[in-house]
């Protein structure tokens, strides 16, 4: 249903009406400020992130074929801006490590709120390494839909599936508190 | 933690609403995105006027600098060329250097059709 609203001002926009671009803004603003914040975990440089990924958006519109949903498109190309923008920009700022070590090593539930350790592991995924990176950020984005990930990604579903796997591992390795060697435990509990 | 958390706390993220004036942001870059920009024509007449500059200039070394006057002479050996039989080394030579500059326009043009493309 979206997707055919946006063929349709795709198609009006290409006949140069311009103005019916602001359709396609309205729907998607939400969802692309959001991508691009889970990307750099800054409200103000995710709106400036998703204003550049519009503009590009309308740059390539004449490019788009129909081949994928129009989501999957758009997705794609404001994920190669993102890629870009965090590249320059230099972020994210804090490592996978500080992150960690924020939410108490792996003995979190001992230091920190859940809600609080909650928000650094968002946060570590915005540090995990590139590929890793954009397979958790898409595959969460898009409600666990792998076809779509890959989709968005470029690459076979096999690849996405083993880069989602890797990059939950890592996250699970980071923060999970099964891993804390019981003595361990006992001792800070003391 | 165990698997289902980490489904658990990356589906929950709350979203973040966007600024009421972002819709109006966007629009208004691509609207002047939208604007059709005049063509910038290749300056010709500074082009030539420093062409010109640069061989009043470097007439002097003509004379003087071994590798310019090389270059003289090579201009020279082609103005005579035109006008009389050459030789077949002199030939080649004169083919590269054309080829060359057939190159360079080449690249000129597609360096301007790119900027064109981008607007």
């Amino acid at each position: 249903m979206d997707n055919d609203l946006d063929l349709a001002d795709v198609r009006r926009v290409l006949e140069g009406e311009v103005s019916a671009f602001e359709n396609i803004v309205r729907r998607w603003q939400s969802a692309l400020v959001n991508l691009a914040f889970r990307f750099c975990r800054d409200p103000q440089i995710a709106e400036e992130l998703a204003q550049d990924a519009f503009l590009q958006i309308y740059r390539q519109l004449p490019k788009f074929r129909g081949e994928a949903a129009f989501s999957t498109w758009i997705f794609a190309i404001s994920l190669n801006l993102f890629r870009s923008a965090m590249r320059r920009r230099k972020l994210p700022m804090e490592s996978i490590d500080t992150l960690t070590e924020l939410a108490g090593g792996q003995i979190p539930h001992l230091q920190v709120e859940q809600q609080e350790r909650e928000d650094l592991i968002r946060r570590a995924v915005a540090a995990l390494p590139r590929r890793y990176r954009d397979a958790v950020v898409i595959y969460y984005f898009r409600e666990m839909n792998l076809a779509e990930t890959a989709a968005i990604l470029g690459v076979p579903e096999g690849t996405a599936k083993a880069w989602l796997h890797r990059g939950r591992e890592l996250l699970r390795r980071k923060f999970d508190p099964g891993a804390v060697v019981p003595a361990m435990a006992k001792e800070v509990c003391l | 933690m165990k698997l289902d958390d980490l489904d658990r706390i990356l589906l929950s993220e709350k979203p973040i609403a966007p600024s009421p004036s972002f819709g109006a942001d966007v629009m208004s870059r691509i609207q002047t995105e939208a604007v059709p920009r005049p063509q910038l024509p290749f300056p010709w007449i500074p082009f030539a006027l420093s062409l010109l500059l640069l061989l009043i200039l470097g007439a002097p070394f003509l004379r003087t600098d071994p590798t310019l006057r090389a270059t003289y002479h090579l201009f020279y050996e082609l103005s005579e060329w035109v006008v009389s039989p050459a030789d077949p080394a002199l030939r080649s030579a004169i083919v590269s250097a054309f080829a060359s500059l057939l190159g360079t326009l080449i690249l000129l043009w597609l360096s301007l059709r790119l900027t064109d493309a981008k607007r």
